[in-house]
């Protein structure tokens, strides 16, 4: 049985988060630090400090953000401005082409 | 061996009453900003976007059961994720997938490539097709 960290989302706790247990990744003690915090603030506070990992060597192409995006934390993760590039470099275009008169056909697409 | 036809990433993937599939804006870079400074190493936007893949079958791997796997890459070469999705070779000719994705990799300048391969009791089935995609973080105005 896993568990999830209900502050950075770690998902695999080997223990429920109570009990003075620590969570290996933000290092929160459970029944100690949010005792004085909400899990929220929390959290604020880990990613403040640049959402390390807390104790050892984290999971291999373990990143915190995407942690909190699995977790369902969209918002406490920083933000930043980004704008897809679309615009083709090189570009062809044939047609329109048409019939000049259109064939009495029903057509149905089928993706 | 099965041949793919359509592999591309895209904003938004959006289907039509009947299922068919539209892509909406396909991109090929991305332009990132940080609001509050210098943008960190492992930093992942909350960007929505998607991978659209359309295969056709032999005969013979109609009914087979496939995973195909994406893996995406940051520019140097350690992995960011990577998407399994498991699904059967139906008894149509063609076979349509789509991953949503939410997070984008941008805390690297540089390529970011997007690997995508098929396979058969968890060996490969065929090669492995790739995808660039360009990150540049514009200077803070």
């Amino acid at each position: 049985m896993r568990y999830r960290c209900p502050v950075c989302m770690f998902p695999r706790l080997p223990y429920p988060p109570r009990d003075y247990h620590i969570c290996p990744c933000c290092g929160t003690e459970f029944g100690n630090d949010d005792a004085e915090f909400s899990h929220g603030q929390l959290r604020d506070m880990w990613v403040a400090a640049g959402a390390h990992w807390f104790f050892g060597k984290p999971p291999e192409h373990w990143n915190p953000w995407l942690q909190l995006f699995e977790g369902g934390q969209l918002e406490a993760v920083p933000h930043f401005e980004v704008r897809s590039v679309s615009a083709p470099q090189e570009r062809s275009v044939a047609g329109p082409l048409f019939f000049v008169q259109a064939p009495p056909i029903l057509l149905r697409v089928h993706g | 061996m099965a041949k793919l036809l359509v592999f591309v990433p895209c904003e938004k993937i959006i289907l039509d009453d009947q299922g068919n599939a539209s892509l909406i804006v396909l991109f090929h870079s991305l332009d990132a900003r940080g609001t509050t400074g210098d943008i960190p190493k492992n930093a992942v936007t909350p960007k929505e976007w998607a991978i659209f893949t359309m295969w056709q079958w032999l005969p013979e791997e109609r009914g087979k059961e496939f995973s195909q796997i994406i893996q995406i890459l940051w520019p140097d070469g350690t992995e960011f994720k990577r998407f399994p999705l498991e699904f059967k070779a139906g008894e149509r000719k063609y076979h349509q997938n789509r991953v949503n994705i939410v997070g984008f990799p941008i805390g690297q300048i540089g390529e970011i490539t997007v690997n995508m391969w098929l396979e058969e009791n968890s060996r490969r089935f065929g090669d492995t097709y790739s995808y660039s995609l360009a990150v540049s973080h514009a200077r803070a105005s």
